[in-house]
């Protein structure tokens, strides 16, 4: 199962939640692929700060991600780019959103994980399929 | 202070095995040296990155990171990030 990580599922990470520690764990069984687009790094970066998790806890976190296979943090690039414009523009979403959005179907994810109801155009229109708990 | 490297573009050749030579000046600088691991990513667009695999398991640093981390309501916090991405819509 290949996920793409919105905000929300970092920040279930560090608020120890167990299913997030559990898809984690499904990527080191080989079960599962995480991708985390770079808006999302910086998006939970910021909001993580300001609940007050040190950024050298966070840096740890993603030194991890950058030296695993399975969870990989994705940059933003031309084609993503574009495919969030083309999104952005066509469901009217905010280009945050789009950004993940795009992410997603560029990378072949399954699933977003997300609780984010702004991408109600997106699910309706079959373009992706969220999960939460 | 985190290291800040040269911006750099070279041209590499590949050779018969497909060995690729990465030249001396990022090596020397990225302090990258002989059996280093990497792991090469190669998006959908074709672009390819390689990045250096830290000594430690990845999950043991992702866990040990979650494990250090304050406790903190992230559903609330959430919410604020909802209302954030409002806020920049509008």
């Amino acid at each position: 199962m290949k996920y793409c990580a919105d905000t929300w599922f970092i920040l279930k990470v560090f608020e120890k939640d167990q299913q997030g520690a559990q898809i984690i764990e499904d990527t080191k069984l080989g079960k599962a692929r995480i991708i985390i687009p770079i808006s999302t790094f910086a998006e939970a970066t910021k909001k993580l700060m300001q609940r007050g998790v040190p950024y050298s806890v966070i840096e740890l976190f993603f030194q991890g991600v950058e030296s695993s296979e399975k969870v990989t943090l994705i940059s933003l690039e031309k084609d993503i780019a574009l495919e969030a414009a083309k999104i952005s523009l066509s469901y009217n979403v905010a280009m945050l959103d789009s950004f993940v959005a795009a992410t997603a179907k560029i990378m072949g994810c399954e699933y977003v994980l997300t609780k984010d109801t702004d991408f109600k155009p997106l699910i309706k229109r079959n373009y992706l399929k969220v999960k939460s708990w | 202070m985190e290291q800040v490297y040269t911006f750099i573009t070279d041209k590499i050749k590949l050779g018969n095995k497909g060995q690729v030579t990465i030249p001396k000046k990022i090596r020397d600088e990225s302090n990258f040296k002989k059996n280093d691991t990497f792991i090469l990513k190669r998006m959908p667009s074709g672009t390819m990155t390689l990045e250096k695999q830290q000594k430690n398991d990845p999950y043991d640093m992702m866990f040990k990171a979650i494990a250090m981390a304050p406790k903190f309501n992230a559903d609330e916090a959430w919410e604020e990030v909802r209302a954030e991405r409002k806020r920049e819509r509008s």
